[in-house]
C-alpha cells in the first residue's frame, strides 16, 4: 500500500491543522475564549455542530488516499500498485462501492426500475422487472421486504441510541460533578442532535447492508455512496475557494477603503473590469486551458485521480479569483466608514502605523461582514459547481460531486416515470450541510458582536449605553 | 379650523388638562423578568403651563413621554396607573365628525362623546381612537430633527399628510394652511420652501418644521423630548423662543423633557425631577432653583459648571445612574447621597408635600411642592444664588480662584502656536475631479497655548473648531499657515519625527461610544500607543504603565481585561483620557469631551481634567460649544465663527466683557440658571463655509453691521492686556 497525497488533500489537512492551532490559542486565552463560549449559548448552533462534525469527518476520511499494492508475481521486481486511488472512506464503504447494479433502481427496491427481457431456465424469455444483484438477497419472498425493513430500521434505531447512551455516559462520568450545575451552554441541543444523527446513521447503515437506501443511478452505482463521496468535493470547493478569495478581498478591499486616493482608484478599476467580464466565460476559458494542459502533459500524472484533483484545485483557484470582488466591495465601503471613526483617528493620533490600523482596527471591525459573506459564499459556491458541471467546465467527470448528481438529474427527471432519487439525495445532503453552516455562522456572528453579546446576557445593563 | 395660530386670544391657565396617576411601565426582557422603567409616576399638567421633566439619561423621562402618547416600544408595556385627558372644551371642534362618530360607535358613549365633559382615560382607548388623540390633542416633537423627517418627501407633503387625516380639505386649502403653519414657526419664504426636501433645511429649520407639524392640528398638549439638544446655542435660543411664543398665543401646555437645567430655568413653570424611574421632586420652577428640596436636585444644580465655581471642584454625585433592573430596599438615591441616614437604606420614602421655610416665596408657590425624601433640605442651595443676581459679583473674585488652581508655569515661549492656519478642503466635481471651489473650514486662525494652561475654543457646530484640533494633530493637512509646537514645526516632519510628535500631542473625542474600538480589551487600547511609540522596555512595563493611567483617571485595575461596551459613558470618557495620557503628552486636544454626557458625569470629567492638569502640568485645548464648561475649566478662551477667531483673551475678560457682537450674542443665548434671560437675538444661521460672506464673516447676522463690514476683513485689535477681538466697530482709528 502506498499513500498518495493529492493537492487538495494537503491543503485540506493544512487547513485542519491551522484550525486546531487557532483553537489551541483561543483555548489558552480567557478573553478569546469568552465569545466562543457565547456561541454555545445558542441552541441552534450547538445542534448544528454535531451535523457539521459528521460532514467534516466524512470529508476528511475521504481525504486520505492510497493505492493498494498489487499481488507480486515476481518477488524481485519493484512493488507495483493499483491504478485506482482509494480513500479511507472507500474502504469503509466497500460494500456500497462494489455493489453495482446494471442500471436504475428505486430506493430500497429489490427489483430494477425498468422491465427487461429475462431469459429463463426453460429457454423462454419473459419481460419483467429483474431482481437486483445486491439488494434483498437474503429475502425468501417478496412479501418479507416490509417486515425486514421495519426490523432493520428499528434495530438500527436501537443500536444508534445505545451508541449515544455509551458516549453520553462516558462524557458524564468524565465531567463529574461540575456538569450537575446548570450552565447557559446548550449542550442539551448538541446531545439531542447527536442522538438523531446516530439513530438516522445506524438506521441507514442497517438498511444499506441489504438494500440501496437511495437507489442506484444510471450505471447502477449506489446513490448513497455517490452522495457521501460528493461531500468532500463540496467541502473542498466551499472552503478552499473562500481561502483563495479571502486575501484578495481583505487586502484590496480594506486598502482601497482606508488609503483612498490612487490605491482606491486602482482597486476599483480592477474589480469593475473583472465584474464586467461574464464570470462563467472566464471560468470556462480558464478551465479549458487547464484541461488542455492536463491532456498534453499526461506524463505528469500517475493516476486518473491526480488529474481530477488538479482540475478541482484549479477550479477552486479560478472561482476564488472571480468571486472576491463582492466581498472586496463590501469591505471597501466598511473601511471608508471605519476610517472616519474616532477610534481610528485616535490610533492615528497615537502614531500607530497604517498597516497596523488596517489590521487591528479596520479588519477586526469588519469581520462580521467576512463571516456572513463566507457562509453565503459557501453555499453559492457549492451551487456554482453544479452550474459549471452543467456546461461541462466543472469538476472532472470522474469525480463525484453534488453538481454532477444534479446535472444528471436533469435527464432523469424528464424520463417517464421520473428518476427522482439522485436529485433528492443530493438536495437533502446539500440542504443539511448548508443549513447547519448557516445556523452556526449566525450564532458566531452574534457572539462576536460585542453589543448583541451583552444584550443577551444582561438586557438591562446595556440600557444605559443605548439611550441615545 | 383654518384660523391662524394664536387667534384664540384668551388663555385660561390653571385648568387641569392631563392627569397622570401612578403610571408604571415595565420592560420585558425576553424571559419572565419585567424590569420597571417607570415606577408610579404621578403629575398633572395645566392648560398653558410648561412642565419640565428633568433627569439624567436612563431615568425614564423619555419613556414617560412615549407612554403618554401610547407609543411605547414593543418590549415595554404599561403595568399600572392611568393617564386621564380632560375632555375637549368644545371650542376647538376637534376631532372631526367622522372620526368622532367612529369613536362613539366603538367605545362606550360616555367615554368620548364630544359634548360630554367626561374625561378620557388614554389607556382605555382602542388604537384607532388613540390615533385621533395623537396630533389632535397631544403632539410630540423629538430630539433629532435630522431623522424625524422623511428625506424623500417634501415638507409640504409631510405636513399636509397630518392635515389630510382630519379630512374635509381640498389641496389648495391644505397648501394654504401648511404655508401658514410654516410662517407661524418662523420659516422665511414659506411659499417656496414648502416644496423643498428636508435635506435643503438646516437643523434648526428642520426642528421648526417638526414643530409646525406637531402644531398642525392645534393640540392642547405638546410633548417636547429634548427638542434643542441637537442644536447650537443660538439656534436653541431661537427654537425655545418660538415654543414660548406659540405657547403664549395658543395656550398649549408643554411637557418639556430635558437634561439641561439652563433650558429648564428659562422655559419651565414647574419642574419634575426623575431619578431611577421615580419622581423625586415636583416643584415650582423658581423655588426649585432657589431651594431644591431633594438632595439629588441640589446636586444636579450644583454640578452645572460655572465661573463662580472655579475655586473648588464641581459638585459631584458619586457613582453613576443605577442601571435598570436594580432592586432597592430603601431610597433609590441613598447610595449616592451624602446626607444618607440609616432610615434611608431600610424604607423607601414616598412623594409627599413639603413646605419650604425659604422666606422669599409665597405660600402658593411652595404649596404644590412635593419631595420624595425623609430629610428634605430646608435651606437655600449653598452654591446657587437666587435668580437674577450676577454671579460675577457674587464670586470671591477670579484672581484668588486662579491663584488656587494654577500650576507653576514656565515663562518661556508658548507650547503651541498657530500662525494664520488655514485648512481648505477642495470641492471636486465632474469627470476629471476638477477643483471647483473650497470649503474654508479654517480660514486664518492664530492661537497660542501656554504650558500647563487650558485654552477653550468656542463656537457653533460647523465653525471649524474640530478641524483646528485635527490640524494640530496632523490628522488633516493645513493648506497654509504654520503650526509651531515647542519650537518645532510638525509640517516639516518626516514620518519618524511625526510619530514622535504625536507622542506629545493627544486627543480625546466627543463621543465616548465611538472613540474606543469595541473589539479591543481595555489593556490593548491603553497599550496601543505605547507599542506604536515603542515606549516601555517590555510587555510587563507597558502593563504597569496602563495600570498607572487607570489609577490616574480613577478606574479600577480590574478594567484591564474588559471590553469598552461594559462601561458607562463617563467611564469610557475616562478610558479615552487614559489612552491619551498613556504616552505622556504635553498637550491634549479635548474635542467636546463632555457634551455627550449627563450633567453629573460631566462634572466628574471636568473635575478630572482640572486635577490632571494640576498634577501633570499638561495643557489642554478644550474645544466646546458649552460655555458653562468653559467658564469652569479654561484659562483663556477663543471664540470662533466660520473659520476665523473673532475674539480671544483671558476667560474672565472675554466672558464678562465680551467685545465682539457675536461673542455677546453667543453668551446671551446660553440658557443659564443664574443669569436672567436678556437675549441678543441672532437671526438666521451660520452660512456655509464653502461660500463665506465677504468682509467680516459675521456681518449678515450682525445687528450692528455697517456697510464697510461687507467689504473689509476686520483686523485683530488689542483691547486689553490679554484680550483681542476682530471687529471693525471696535477699531478706534476707523471710528
Amino acid at each position: 500500500m502506498k499513500f498518495v497525497l493529492l493537492w487538495t488533500d494537503g491543503l485540506a489537512w493544512a487547513l485542519v491543522a491551522a484550525c486546531i492551532a487557532f483553537a489551541w490559542i483561543v483555548h489558552r486565552h480567557e478573553h478569546l475564549r469568552a465569545p466562543w463560549r457565547r456561541v454555545a449559548h445558542s441552541a441552534t448552533a450547538m445542534a448544528s455542530v454535531p451535523v457539521l462534525c459528521v460532514f467534516l469527518l466524512i470529508g476528511l476520511a475521504d481525504s486520505i488516499h492510497y493505492r493498494l499494492a498489487l499481488e507480486q508475481v515476481d518477488k524481485a521486481a519493484p512493488a507495483r500498485y493499483a491504478v485506482e486511488v482509494q480513500s479511507v472512506l472507500d474502504a469503509l464503504l466497500d460494500r456500497l462501492r462494489t455493489a453495482r447494479e446494471r442500471t436504475y433502481s428505486a430506493p430500497l427496491a429489490i427489483h430494477a426500475y425498468q422491465k427487461e427481457s429475462i431469459d429463463q431456465a426453460d429457454g423462454t424469455t419473459v419481460r419483467d422487472y429483474p431482481s437486483l444483484r445486491f439488494a434483498g438477497l437474503h429475502l425468501h419472498s417478496e412479501g418479507e421486504r416490509t417486515t425486514d425493513l421495519v426490523v432493520r430500521a428499528s434495530s438500527g434505531a436501537v443500536i444508534g441510541l445505545l451508541i449515544w447512551g455509551v458516549i453520553w455516559l462516558g462524557a458524564r462520568t468524565r465531567k463529574g460533578e461540575q456538569s450537575r450545575q446548570p450552565s447557559p451552554e446548550r449542550t442539551d441541543a448538541a446531545w439531542l442532535s447527536l442522538a438523531i444523527i446516530l439513530m438516522c446513521g445506524a438506521m441507514i447503515a442497517r438498511c444499506a447492508s441489504g438494500y440501496h437506501v437511495f437507489g442506484t443511478d444510471r450505471v447502477g452505482q449506489d446513490v448513497l455512496y455517490l452522495a457521501l463521496k460528493s461531500i468532500r468535493t463540496a467541502l473542498v470547493i466551499g472552503t478552499l475557494t473562500t481561502f483563495v478569495m479571502l486575501p484578495f478581498s481583505l487586502g484590496l478591499g480594506i486598502a482601497a477603503g482606508y488609503c483612498k486616493g490612487w490605491i482606491d482608484d486602482g482597486v476599483q478599476f480592477i474589480y469593475t473590469t473583472l465584474n464586467s467580464i461574464p464570470s462563467v466565460l472566464l471560468i470556462a476559458a480558464a478551465v479549458l486551458l487547464m484541461q488542455v494542459f492536463i491532456d498534453t502533459h499526461p506524463d505528469l500524472f500517475q493516476t486518473l485521480a491526480e488529474r481530477a484533483d488538479l482540475r478541482l484545485l484549479f477550479l477552486c483557484i479560478i472561482l476564488g479569483l472571480t468571486s472576491w470582488t463582492g466581498l472586496a466591495r463590501l469591505l471597501r465601503a466598511e473601511a471608508l466608514k471605519l476610517r472616519e471613526l474616532d477610534y481610528v483617528q485616535a490610533a492615528r493620533a497615537l502614531g500607530v502605523s497604517s498597516l497596523r490600523i488596517m489590521s487591528s482596527h479596520v479588519a477586526r471591525n469588519a469581520m462580521h461582514l467576512v463571516v456572513i459573506t463566507l457562509v453565503t459564499e459557501f453555499s453559492s459556491l457549492v451551487l456554482a459547481e453544479a452550474v459549471l458541471s452543467y456546461i461541462g467546465v466543472g469538476v472532472d467527470p470522474s469525480m463525484n460531486s453534488f453538481g454532477t448528481m444534479i446535472n444528471a438529474a436533469r435527464l432523469e427527471l424528464s424520463r417517464e416515470p421520473p428518476v427522482w432519487w439522485s436529485l433528492a439525495a443530493a438536495f437533502s445532503f446539500m440542504f443539511i450541510l448548508v443549513l447547519a453552516a448557516n445556523l452556526l455562522a449566525d450564532a458566531v456572528r452574534d457572539a462576536f458582536d460585542p453589543r448583541t453579546a451583552t444584550a443577551r446576557i444582561a438586557p438591562a445593563a446595556t440600557q444605559a449605553g443605548a439611550h441615545r | 379650523m383654518t384660523a391662524p395660530l394664536g387667534a384664540g386670544g384668551s388663555v385660561t391657565m390653571g385648568e387641569t388638562l392631563l392627569r397622570v396617576d401612578d403610571l408604571s411601565v415595565a420592560l420585558s426582557t425576553g424571559g419572565s423578568m419585567n424590569v420597571p422603567v417607570i415606577d408610579a409616576v404621578s403629575f398633572e399638567l395645566r392648560r398653558g403651563e410648561t412642565l419640565a421633566l428633568v433627569g439624567e439619561s436612563g431615568c425614564g423621562k423619555s419613556m414617560t413621554a412615549l407612554a403618554l402618547m401610547r407609543l411605547l416600544p414593543e418590549s415595554a408595556h404599561v403595568t399600572g396607573g392611568a393617564v386621564v385627558l380632560r375632555a375637549e372644551s368644545g371650542a376647538g371642534g376637534l376631532p372631526p365628525a367622522s372620526v368622532a362618530d367612529a369613536m362613539a360607535c366603538a367605545a362606550p358613549a360616555a367615554l368620548l362623546s364630544a359634548s360630554s365633559a367626561a374625561d378620557i382615560d388614554l389607556f382605555g382607548l382602542t388604537e384607532a381612537q388613540m390615533r385621533s388623540v395623537r396630533g389632535h390633542r397631544i403632539a410630540m416633537i423629538f430630539q433629532e430633527p435630522a431623522t424625524s423627517l422623511n428625506p424623500v418627501l417634501t415638507l409640504g407633503e409631510q405636513i399636509g399628510e397630518v392635515l389630510r387625516r382630519s379630512g374635509r380639505q381640498d389641496r389648495a386649502q391644505e397648501r394654504e394652511r401648511v404655508i401658514e403653519l410654516l410662517k407661524a414657526v418662523g420659516i422665511a419664504t414659506p411659499q417656496r420652501r414648502i416644496d423643498e426636501y428636508p435635506f435643503q433645511f438646516s437643523g434648526g429649520m428642520r426642528q421648526r418644521a417638526m414643530i409646525a407639524m406637531a402644531l398642525a392640528l392645534e393640540p392642547d398638549i405638546l410633548i417636547a423630548d429634548e427638542p434643542t439638544t441637537a442644536l447650537d446655542v443660538t439656534i436653541q435660543a431661537q427654537v425655545l423662543e418660538l415654543l414660548a411664543e406659540l405657547q403664549q398665543r395658543r395656550g398649549t401646555a408643554i411637557v418639556l423633557i430635558t437634561h439641561d437645567l439652563g433650558v429648564v430655568a428659562q422655559m419651565a413653570d414647574r419642574v419634575a425631577v426623575m431619578y431611577a424611574s421615580q419622581l423625586v421632586e415636583v416643584a415650582d420652577c423658581k423655588s426649585f432653583f432657589a431651594a431644591p428640596r431633594h438632595p439629588y436636585s441640589r446636586k444636579l444644580i450644583e454640578a452645572v459648571p460655572d465661573l463662580s465655581r472655579r475655586a473648588g471642584g464641581l459638585a459631584v454625585i458619586p457613582g453613576q445612574v443605577p442601571v435598570l433592573g436594580t432592586t432597592w430596599q430603601g431610597c433609590r438615591f441613598a447610595e449616592r447621597c451624602d446626607q444618607q441616614q440609616a432610615r434611608c437604606l431600610s424604607a423607601p420614602p414616598v412623594l409627599s408635600p413639603h413646605q419650604t421655610a425659604y422666606r422669599s416665596f409665597s405660600e402658593a408657590q411652595t404649596a404644590a411642592a412635593k419631595v420624595r425624601c425623609f430629610y428634605p433640605l430646608d435651606t437655600e442651595s449653598a452654591g446657587v444664588d437666587a435668580l437674577g443676581t450676577d454671579p460675577m459679583v457674587a464670586t470671591t473674585g477670579p484672581q484668588t480662584a486662579a491663584a488656587l488652581t494654577e500650576p507653576i508655569r514656565a515663562s518661556a515661549a508658548p507650547l503651541l502656536e498657530l500662525l494664520d492656519l488655514k485648512v481648505h478642503f477642495p470641492i471636486r466635481r465632474g469627470l476629471w475631479r476638477r477643483t471647483v471651489g473650497h470649503v474654508r473650514a479654517v480660514d486664518g486662525v492664530s492661537l497660542a497655548i501656554e504650558r500647563g494652561q487650558t485654552l477653550a475654543l468656542v463656537g457653533e457646530s460647523g465653525c471649524g473648531k474640530t478641524t483646528v484640533g485635527k490640524a494640530i494633530l496632523g490628522l488633516v493637512d493645513a493648506s497654509a499657515g504654520r503650526v509651531r509646537f515647542d519650537g518645532t514645526e510638525p509640517a516639516q516632519f518626516d514620518r519618524q519625527s511625526l510619530r514622535r510628535y504625536r507622542r506629545r500631542v493627544q486627543i480625546v473625542f466627543q463621543d465616548p461610544f465611538g472613540s474606543l474600538d469595541p473589539r479591543m480589551q481595555v489593556s490593548e487600547i491603553l497599550k496601543e500607543g505605547l507599542r506604536a511609540q515603542s515606549l516601555g522596555t517590555d510587555e510587563a512595563a507597558r502593563d504597569r504603565r496602563a495600570a498607572q493611567v487607570l489609577d490616574l483617571v480613577g478606574l479600577p485595575r480590574s478594567a484591564m481585561t474588559r471590553y469598552p461596551h461594559e462601561f458607562s459613558g463617563g467611564q469610557r470618557q475616562r478610558l479615552a483620557i487614559a489612552r491619551a495620557l498613556a504616552v505622556e503628552p504635553s498637550l491634549i486636544v479635548c474635542d467636546e469631551p463632555t457634551s455627550a454626557l449627563d450633567v453629573s458625569v460631566q462634572a466628574q470629567i471636568l473635575n478630572l481634567l482640572r486635577q490632571l492638569q494640576y498634577e501633570l502640568g499638561v495643557s489642554f485645548l478644550f474645544i466646546t460649544h458649552n460655555l458653562a464648561a468653559v467658564e469652569f475649566i479654561a484659562d483663556r478662551v477663543a471664540v470662533m465663527y466660520l473659520g476665523r477667531i473673532v475674539e480671544q483673551g483671558a476667560v474672565d475678560r472675554v466672558l464678562t466683557q465680551p467685545a465682539h457682537p457675536y461673542t455677546r450674542a453667543l453668551l446671551s443665548a446660553v440658557p443659564s440658571i443664574h443669569r436672567p434671560a436678556d437675549r441678543i437675538r441672532l437671526q438666521g444661521e451660520m452660512p456655509s463655509p464653502s461660500q463665506p460672506p465677504s468682509g467680516c464673516h459675521f456681518h449678515p447676522r450682525c445687528a450692528q453691521a455697517e456697510p464697510r463690514c461687507q467689504r473689509q476683513v476686520p483686523a485683530v485689535i488689542n483691547l486689553a492686556d490679554d484680550h483681542q477681538a476682530a471687529c471693525l466697530l471696535l477699531d478706534p482709528v476707523q471710528r
